[in-house]
């Protein structure tokens, strides 16, 4: 895998060094059974073998089905679960050999804005005491001042401040949202793994929270990984999309040149997937289709994981897993299509 | 609520006591639950009969007086006299010192014990989970109240044996309680969205997990406390509690295990039943009402 690792993570060396870099990361989550006796018996892939790296400033999309990885992933970034190998370098440092301590201090820099916002606040603190917490955690913000801030985070998140001594039943998905985000920003980050934050809210709310997250981006010089199943969005929001299909990263590229030109059969899928709002184009449209249903990650295909479902598969696919190779300006995919001779 | 209040510039007051979620809309919430108040203001009448015993009470509750012995109730002696001539209602005052006295400690005990062993078997789970589980089962197989009478037996029954023998015995049933709220909120994403933000496990444990358990502990503690009341009286009632001649209200009961007193001398045992009862009750109504209060979402606005 050292290839892959080398290959995907050249675009940012000619630049300046990326801000977090994933290298081979792999979450297994182990099936047990039995009670007193654990024995191992098997494992869930759910990230298996993903890198990319993220420069400062720059929004990353990570798109996907259900089930592929994507939060897993955001969340093993953030050492939300100890990944089972691979490196997190985040500004120099590999998370992944962090201790707790240290780990929790590195929090303020990294945040993460959740998918639920029924469920990612605590029902028993008022949003004020939600919002202070990372400054109280962080010792950021001197005591006497940090009512101060929540009032001036709530506003910039588009909220009265007048709100802080409310609970988080008392407000709508959206407003809800809101308050996520303010919280992620109250520690002043570098980089915040959005995980699906837009999915639980109605249409019209998500576009005011992508514009609230698009302008937090220009105001404070954030960060983003941007995880979604939504192929507009991502495509609204992101610098550069990545694509995901069973715990690997299959297509990674610029947002235009991956809108425009997919080269994987799997996001060509993916893409042709999406309606277009005109009837006359829409009945035009060639759609593929791809038959059965993502295999299981407790025992993915051999090869390449695609190739239970690949309308151009080739006997090469089953047996070797492709790399994730430049197909040249940055436009990375791992498919034998593209790897010349196969092999 | 109007749009022009939710113009105006945010309050001083907020800072305060509403920002810590401790604000008087709880109070209100629990007013509103009658039976609660009701309990409340009861268990409040019986707390100040304790504080103020000596003030209160008519006479010394030893002092014996064999010229008035097994009186009925008189002028003199409200609820009458036992059989050496002791008042009995003074007897009763005092006797509410010990039973409120007993109620509280051994559930603070206990409630102390169980919710630290259930958040740690909760949040840690494991071989950690594991070992304090078995521990409880064990605990929770002894016949409680029989090991009660043999540890009150050994050590020697005294007022603060009893306390300290039930608040060891009966702290399992909270830390299961305790445990089953925390393996459940232990998976909400609140829980690991304050770990994204770098909370301690210490953090999240008493910052984020307990306080969503305080409703259920809350409940179960006025239970317990109602529950060791009993116990003590029970105790008191087979001698082995509070001993005599220090009066409380098990041992008053005590006097009525002859047929006899039971038949002819109803002023005896009535009067401290009345109080268990009076306290067991209201004490479980606090419960319900706190159960209310407590929970934000029932909280209208």
């Amino acid at each position: 895998m050292a290839v892959e690792t080398a290959t995907a993570n050249a675009v940012t060396e000619n630049g300046q060094a990326p801000l977090l870099d994933v290298r081979d990361l792999v979450m297994h989550f182990p099936l047990t059974q039995g009670i007193i006796f654990q024995k191992k018996v098997g494992a869930v892939q759910a990230v298996d073998g993903v890198s990319f790296s993220v420069k400062k400033g720059e929004t990353l999309g990570l798109v996907g089905e259900s089930g592929c990885g994507k939060s897993t992933t955001g969340r093993a970034i953030l050492q939300l679960y100890k990944p089972t190998a691979g490196e997190v370098v985040f500004n120099g440092r590999d998370l992944t050999k962090l201790d707790g301590g240290e780990m929790r201090k590195m929090r303020r820099h990294l945040q993460m804005i959740f998918q639920d916002p029924y469920a990612s606040l605590n029902p028993r603190m008022t949003v004020g005491s939600i919002v202070s917490e990372p400054m109280q955690i962080h010792n950021l913000v001197p005591k006497n001042e940090r009512n101060q801030r929540v009032q001036e985070l709530l506003q910039t998140v588009g909220l009265n401040p007048y709100f802080a001594n409310r609970y988080p039943h008392e407000f709508s998905g959206g407003q809800r949202q809101r308050v996520g985000i303010a919280r992620a920003l109250a520690a002043n980050p570098d980089f915040i793994v959005c995980d699906e934050p837009v999915s639980a809210l109605d249409v019209s709310i998500q576009a005011q929270i992508v514009n609230l997250l698009e302008d937090l981006q220009n105001e404070f010089g954030l960060t983003y990984l941007f995880i979604a199943h939504d192929l507009s969005v991502v495509r609204h929001i992101s610098d550069r999309v990545a694509v995901m299909y069973l715990g690997k990263i299959v297509e990674l590229a610029d947002r235009n040149a991956l809108y425009d030109d997919p080269l994987h059969p799997y996001t060509k899928a993916l893409l042709s997937a999406v309606p277009i709002p005109d009837p006359v184009i829409e009945r035009q449209r060639e759609r593929i289709i791809l038959t059965g249903d993502v295999p299981s990650p407790i025992n993915p295909p051999s090869g390449c994981h695609f190739h239970t479902r690949c309308p151009y598969v080739m006997d090469v696919c089953k047996q070797i897993d492709p790399i994730l190779a430049d197909q040249g300006e940055g436009h990375f995919v791992a498919c034998h299509l593209y790897s010349g001779s196969g092999a | 609520m109007s749009d022009q209040v939710l113009r105006e510039t945010p309050p001083e007051v907020w800072t305060r006591r509403t920002y810590a979620g401790r604000g008087y809309p709880r109070l209100r919430t629990f007013a509103r639950h009658r039976l609660a108040l009701i309990g409340a203001c009861v268990i409040g009448m019986l707390a100040l009969i304790a504080l103020l015993a000596p003030v209160i009470a008519p006479y010394d509750p030893n002092e014996i007086d064999l010229f008035a012995t097994s009186q009925g109730p008189s002028r003199q002696h409200l609820l009458g006299t036992d059989d050496i001539g002791r008042d009995v209602l003074s007897r009763v005052i005092f006797g509410t010192r010990v039973s409120l006295s007993v109620g509280l400690v051994s559930v603070t005990i206990y409630v102390l014990i169980g919710t630290v062993l259930g958040s740690l078997s909760g949040y840690f789970g494991g071989w950690v989970d594991s070992s304090i589980q078995r521990f409880t089962d064990a605990v929770m197989c002894f016949p409680s109240l029989i090991i009660i009478i043999a540890a009150v037996a050994i050590v020697g029954p005294s007022i603060y044996n009893v306390m300290i023998v039930i608040g060891l015995l009966t702290w399992p049933g909270i830390c299961r309680l305790v445990r089953g709220q925390i393996l459940t909120l232990r998976e909400r994403e609140f829980v690991e969205a304050a770990r994204s933000i770098g909370a301690s496990p210490a953090r999240v444990i008493f910052a984020h997990l307990l306080p969503n358990t305080v409703a259920p502990v809350t409940v179960a503690a006025t239970f317990g406390v109602a529950a060791a009341i009993l116990t003590e009286a029970g105790l008191s009632f087979l001698g082995l509690g509070v001993q005599p001649p220090t009066p409380s209200w098990g041992n008053l009961i005590n006097t009525a295990q002859s047929a006899a007193v039971l038949q002819q001398m109803p002023w005896l045992w009535i009067p401290a039943g009345i109080m268990i009862a009076l306290a067991v009750l209201s004490i479980n109504f606090i419960g319900d009402g706190l159960r209310d209060a407590l929970d934000p979402r029932s909280a209208s606005r």
